[in-house]
Formats: structure tokens, sequence, C-alpha cells
């Protein structure tokens, strides 16, 4: 759920600092649940880095040994 | 001098463990590398007990690391308006990766602990090396997610590396 940002970065750097940590991690550990489930149901290294904007040997690259290869 | 390089086999057998058991725990939760609050996690379990000894000079358990490090990224998502389910799934550890294989490689932050801790003997850090010295790099960071976690738990860092200091003291 989103609700109002209480973060002001011009007031408090440590905080908004402490936010974006957080908010990476999160991105990182949806990216990888996302990930996992895309190539389980079939789809390509080629369709997942057009999912994400990025090339294909980026995508592979950062994630192929974070995620099990799903079981054929 | 022989007493210096057993000494410095010893801390490099402990350095050894604090890096593999790091890297363990970052791994079993789905992260890549390990980070500063890893070795923290790493130094309380060391068999010297001097990591937890830091904590108990404050009042403060060990064993509540973790849970301030959950607390701190809770907070930091609820101050951009992120709540609710959105965070508890955040907070869930990740499935667990693969062993690392290859060279070492610990995060920016994990690297700086290492680091510190093999240049405590040029700043004059004696006795061998012990949670306690774990502790007291951490602190002195200042910032980062250990350094907030350890805030979370009540204990401004400085006063860890007080702490961390008086333990090494008595060692």
């Amino acid at each position: 759920m989103m609700t109002e940002s209480k973060i002001d970065p011009t007031e408090d750097p440590e905080a908004a600092l402490a936010s974006v940590v957080a908010l990476r991690r999160m991105a990182d550990q949806l990216e990888l649940q996302a990930v996992a489930e895309a190539l389980k149901r079939g789809w390509s290294w080629s369709q997942i880095a057009m999912a994400l904007g990025v090339s294909k040997q980026a995508a592979h690259k950062r994630l192929s040994g974070l995620v099990e290869p799903p079981k054929k | 001098m022989l007493k210096r390089l057993m000494q410095a086999a010893k801390d490099a057998g402990t350095l050894k463990v604090l890096c593999e058991t790091a890297e363990g725990l970052a791994r079993a939760e789905g992260r890549e590398a390990p980070e500063a609050e890893h070795f923290v996690e790493a130094a309380l379990t060391l068999p010297d007990g001097s990591a937890g000894r830091v904590f108990a000079r404050l009042g403060l358990s060990g064993a509540g690391f973790k849970a301030a490090l959950a607390e701190q990224h809770r907070e930091a998502l609820r101050a951009v308006g992120v709540d609710g389910v959105v965070v508890e799934s955040a907070l869930d550890v990740s499935p667990p990766l693969p062993p690392a294989g290859g060279v070492y490689r610990a995060a920016p932050s994990g690297q700086i602990v290492v680091q510190e801790l093999a240049r405590l003997r040029q700043r004059g850090v004696t006795g061998p090396l012990a949670g306690s010295h774990v502790i007291k790099v951490v602190a002195e960071m200042g910032h980062g997610t250990a350094a907030r976690a350890l805030r979370q738990m009540g204990g401004d860092p400085q006063a860890f590396v007080a702490a961390a200091d008086a333990e090494i003291a008595a060692a």
C-alpha cells in the first residue's frame, strides 16, 4: 500500500538514504521472485530482458546465478 | 616475533570463519554477498562471545539485532509511504541462494568491515581478533543499514564503539 511520503531528502538525508536502500532491496527481491516465476513459465532470457528493459546479456549475467533453473 | 606470527595466523583463521559465516548468512536470506550487518551477525556466533558482551555492556541483547534490522527497513519503507502487506512481503526472507563459487566477494559495506579489521593492528588495537572488533568497526562506520539497526536498538553507534573498546581492553 502506498501512502504519502514523510521524507524530505533536503531535511534528512540519512532517513532518505535508508529508504533508498530499503526500496532497492524490495525491488531486488521482487525482481528475483518474478524472474524465477517467469522462467518456471517457460519465458526465455530475451523475453525477461525485454520486460525488464535491459539487454539479454545484462539480464542473464546479473540474474541467472541467483535464480534456480526451472526443473524439467 | 614467534608470538606475533602465531597471533597473525590465528587472526587469519578467525577472519576466514567470519567471512564464510557472513557469506552463508547473506545467501541464506537471498542476498548475493555479505553486508556489514551479516558480519555483525557472524560476530555474534563466534565462540569468543565478545560481540554479545558488547551489547550486554549497553544493556542490550545481540539476539535483538536481526529484529532491529527488519524494523529499520520497515520504518524506512513506511517513511516513503510503502506500508502494510507490501512491507511485510519485502521483509520476507527470499529463497536461499546456492553457495557462492569462485573468489570471495563481499558487498561494499562488508568490504569496509574486512578492510578495517585488517587495519586494526596498524591502529594499535591489540589482542586476538574477536567479535568485539567487528562491532567496533561496524559502529565506527556510523552510517548504513547495520549502524541504523544499532541505533534502532537504542544505542548510539559511538556508545557501541566505547563498549567495544572496553570489551577489547578487558580481554
